[in-house]
């Protein structure tokens, strides 16, 4: 049966501002992977990614009952979640930890890892690897405003406009934010091309 | 195969596969009990902790904001000025010094003065520094 | 070619004694001052750059200067701040640019190209006074790189009622267009400012000290990024002596002033290592701070000078500035554009 998400939502928020906490954890099972995702991206760290996400859900709780509705509940955890990630990393300024150790097993599954490592231009995982590395290293070095929009648009693919409400920027603000940010990665990305190149 | 720096999609690509960096469903099992555990720190507080909290809260921050308040009472709106004079277009009737044309954009056409005027960038230097409207002697 | 202010013949004068510029037999003081500007942009005018960039409103073109042989260049954050599609003009050669770091508080931008470069030597702008030559190098407009020269006029924290920080070098230089982030050389060809904005008169012009551009590049070396410092502390007139140090009115507690054991009722006399005279000296030094960096605070209290010493700290986040002039530095717009900020909210 397909329900609309926002209904399901709505209706698991009603339920745990009544004071019922298991619709809550519904909520936290829906929502806390892509959340993982968008701290994990922008800290590079798990430790810090598992924290911030204790706090993204604590503080939305604590929140839910001043909730009206007037934005889906998708953008408003979001937007708790970006926000948060951001006041972290300025606090903590860039004293960041890459632990990379889960860059895991489920990328094999994935059709665009597959198209690249296989056919006419074969791509040892090896290499892969280190790219992703690299990416990751990039991606560090990019403002935290930035890090931000290529995690929603790229990495999480959501649309821009979804990404302005996140932020509560213009549409524009978004597309010349990841216009930016994709050439800032593409030259660090070919720094370490051109440093491997004589091979 | 590394990225080309004339295909943007090779970027976008080697994000998406970011996507699957994150840990199994194990975890957000055991993140949901810590996060009940935290829930029930929470409410099982001893009471003069939050009494406590609560004071501190009060106290503290609100001092705080005043102190801060205080010692910018004489500046609370702080105008920070920030201004770009540009240059528009050739209006003034000025030809562009044919010697100097083909510094003006990085495509270098031979176009009519008409289209170089549309590809003049601005020229830019600010109208003012960066200033306060009240002097911060707060720092 | 050279274009000269409009001088006094004092100014002339110690220009020429400042400079050694003295004229040669049968030469006139202009013709000296001429050939002294000329030598000056001889030797250096390779190390300036004309820098195109690109914003929501379109293509945009200014000037900036290499300061060391591995193409790291200052600028201003107008033409490199948050720009995108940078591009590094010099004679016939193009290079793309990155951005390595844009402080929108102070107004510069630190960039980077891939290659040698030639590159202005750093000086000091705490050795110019009053009267002191110094030349401006830039692209006006769509013109190649033009020498421009003048005298310092002073050292302003004030400017049309509005309040400056740090204190900017007002030289009496005329500049145009396209010559933000232009170098402010002294005779030595060492760069001591970067040229921000005419004044309004149009004969005078602000450059940031390049003390100031050289703190936010040791910050980003440091830390990636600029690093303002907080301390604290709020100081008014002193008020016996209107003419003299600022006192402290409030010390903010657990602040890094607190734990130095500053009062309220110290004479602020010295930041790091600048010398505070008036209550608008402390507009300039509280620049300099840098979190996590300990300052030595020179105060009297009692008719007794003492030094203590604070840590300081980032700025907190009811005073976060920085935050307001990203997000507002982002859109400079056509029109000069203001922002206001409450800071009790």
């Amino acid at each position: 049966m397909d329900e609309d998400p926002r209904q399901v939502d709505n209706e698991l928020i009603a339920r745990t501002q009544a004071g019922d906490s298991s619709a809550f954890d519904e909520l936290v099972r829906k929502y806390s992977a892509r959340l993982y995702s968008l701290v994990y991206n922008m800290t590079s760290n798990h430790e810090d990614a598992n924290d911030l996400l204790q706090d993204i859900f604590a503080k939305a709780y604590r929140s839910i009952k001043g909730f009206r509705g007037k934005s889906s509940f998708y953008t408003w955890i979001h937007s708790i979640g970006v926000n948060m990630t951001i006041n972290f990393l300025k606090k903590r300024g860039r004293h960041f930890q890459l632990s990379l150790d889960d860059v895991d097993a489920n990328i094999q599954n994935d059709k665009e890892f597959i198209e690249s490592t296989s056919g006419s231009n074969p791509v040892r995982e090896a290499d892969l690897k280190e790219l992703q590395q690299r990416l990751n290293e990039a991606m560090m070095k990019l403002s935290y405003e930035h890090r931000a929009v290529v995690t929603m648009f790229d990495i999480q693919g959501m649309p821009h406009a979804e990404i302005s409400k996140i932020l509560n920027v213009s549409e524009g603000t978004v597309r010349s934010r990841l216009f930016y940010a994709h050439r800032q990665l593409q030259n660090y990305l070919e720094e370490f091309r051109e440093f491997r190149s004589p091979s | 195969m590394p990225p080309d720096k004339d295909n943007p999609d090779d970027i976008s690509k080697l994000l998406r596969l970011k996507r699957f960096e994150q840990p199994g469903p194990e975890y957000f099992e055991g993140f949901l009990r810590d996060f009940h555990r935290r829930q029930r720190e929470e409410v099982l507080r001893p009471l003069w902790r939050i009494a406590l909290d609560r004071a501190g809260a009060f106290f503290g921050g609100d001092i705080h904001r005043e102190i801060i308040g205080y010692g910018t009472a004489a500046a609370a709106a702080v105008v920070l000025f920030l201004g770009v004079v540009n240059f528009e277009s050739v209006e003034s009737g000025k030809q562009p010094v044919a010697a100097a044309s083909a510094e003006k954009s990085p495509d270098t056409r031979t176009a009519s003065a008409n289209m170089l005027r549309t590809e003049q960038p601005r020229y830019v230097i600010d109208t003012r520094p960066v200033s306060y409207h009240e002097p911060p002697f707060s720092f | 070619m050279s274009r000269l202010s409009v001088f006094s013949g004092a100014i002339l004068a110690a220009f020429c004694l400042s400079s050694l510029a003295w004229p040669a037999r049968g030469e006139s003081v202009f013709e000296a001052i001429s050939r002294e500007v000329q030598v000056v942009y001889a030797q250096h005018q390779s190390a300036i750059v004309r820098i195109q960039a690109e914003d929501e409103h379109g293509r945009l073109s200014g000037s900036g200067f290499y300061i060391d042989p591995n193409g790291t260049i200052f600028t201003s954050y107008t033409i490199g701040g948050d720009t995108r599609n940078i591009v590094v003009c010099s004679g016939d050669s193009k290079l793309p640019a990155e951005r390595l770091v844009g402080d929108a508080r102070s107004g510069i931008a630190i960039l980077k190209v891939k290659a040698r470069t030639p590159f202005l030597v750093i000086g000091k702008s705490a050795d110019l006074s009053v009267a002191s030559p110094v030349i401006v190098i830039g692209y006006p407009m769509d013109l190649p790189a033009t020498p421009t020269f003048g005298a310092v006029g002073g050292f302003d924290v004030k400017y049309l009622g509005r309040y400056l920080s740090p204190a900017y070098i007002r030289a009496n230089v005329p500049v145009e267009r396209g010559e933000g982030g232009a170098p402010l050389l002294n005779l030595k060809g060492e760069a001591v400012g970067i040229l921000i904005s005419p004044r309004e008169n149009g004969t005078g012009c602000f450059a940031l000290p390049i003390e100031a551009a050289e703190k936010v590049h040791a910050d980003f070396l440091r830390f990636g990024e600029a690093r303002p410092g907080w301390l604290g502390i709020t100081v008014g007139k002193a008020p016996r002596d209107e003419e003299g140090p600022p006192e402290v009115r409030e010390v903010i507690p657990d602040s890094p002033a607190a734990k130095s054991g500053l009062q309220k009722g110290d004479l602020l006399l010295g930041i790091g290592e600048k010398r505070i005279h008036s209550p608008e000296d402390v507009l300039d030094a509280s620049f300099y701070l840098t979190a996590g960096d300990e300052v030595p605070l020179l105060v009297s209290r009692d008719g007794k000078e003492t030094t203590l010493q604070a840590r300081a700290v980032g700025i907190p986040a009811p005073l976060d500035a920085l935050r307001i002039l990203k997000d507002f530095a982002a859109h400079p717009g056509v029109s000069p554009v203001e922002t206001i900020w409450k800071v009790n909210k």
